[in-house]
């Protein structure tokens, strides 16, 4: 059945949520992408097993949830240097990233990897997370 | 001694061995979000850009206690060496120096702002 046969056959009051769908959709595109500024302070030489973490499993379970690595870096100087990584992701809207998060913890693999590579104890004291919006003279991202 | 020196090369290579990534929040005072913003988008970058420092995102964030009284953004810059001379050249620039004695005529906008010298992950897409 093609779509013109399925409107066809709804009565108009099956349609009338379909319009109004369409006003929550165009309000949600609107709104446009989020980005996510995340700091991530390691516990006492775990940063290099946070790194491996994050190149090995993470970024790729990551992807699958539709989670979009803007980028990850380190920084260069004390106090935050050899304890800290900073990344930022990139979600279609707010909604989309408490919806990707949720199904990120929930993901076997993550869920294997992050117990796995906490036997000798957590790898992050604190994450830092700040939902951002492009300002209007900023590049595209 | 031979071994020495090229251990200081290779250090000298890593530390200028590529991009350096600055972020940097700007906490402003109240009501001075908005001109910050507005400086900005009709002087500031392109003056950034002029003094070889490149914007790589400028954003607001959504959420209280940041929203409406911060702007946070991210710089490349070639080396380290190249964002000191950056600066240097940008803080003397006479567009620069005249905008900001403009702007702020009625009061500083920003209050503190922190910065964070990065670099790239081995695993991190480019930016």
């Amino acid at each position: 059945m093609n779509r013109r046969e399925v409107l066809l056959g709804m009565s108009a009051a099956a349609i009338v949520p379909l319009v109004a769908g369409g006003i929550a959709e165009a309000q949600s595109a609107a709104d446009g992408p989020v980005y996510e500024l995340r700091i991530y302070h390691a516990n006492e030489g775990k940063l290099d097993a946070l790194l491996a973490r994050f190149r090995d499993h993470t970024v790729g379970i990551f992807n699958r949830h539709g989670l979009k690595s803007v980028a990850y870096w380190t920084p260069t100087d004390e106090p935050l240097k050899g304890k800290t990584l900073i990344y930022i992701l990139k979600h279609p809207s707010r909604e989309a990233a408490a919806a990707n998060w949720k199904s990120f913890h929930d993901d076997p693999e993550w869920v294997k990897v992050s117990t796995a590579s906490e036997v000798n104890g957590k790898l992050v004291e604190k994450v830092d997370s700040t939902y951002m919006t492009l300002t209007d003279f900023s590049p595209a991202v | 001694m031979m071994l020495s020196a090229s251990g200081a090369e290779a250090q000298s290579a890593t530390d200028d061995g590529g991009p350096v990534y600055e972020l940097r929040i700007y906490h402003t005072y109240p009501g001075k979000l908005e001109p910050l913003l507005k400086r900005f988008r009709e002087g500031e970058t392109a003056i950034f850009a002029r003094c070889g420092m490149h914007g790589v995102g400028y954003w607001i964030p959504d959420d209280d206690p940041l929203k409406g009284n911060a702007l946070i953004y991210m710089l490349r810059h070639k080396s380290r060496a190249a964002a000191t001379e950056s600066w240097a050249k940008f803080s003397k620039d006479p567009e620069w120096v005249k905008l900001k004695a403009e702007s702020e005529a009625n009061g500083a906008f920003v209050e503190k702002h922190d910065v964070t010298f990065m670099t790239l992950t081995d695993f991190s897409p480019k930016v």
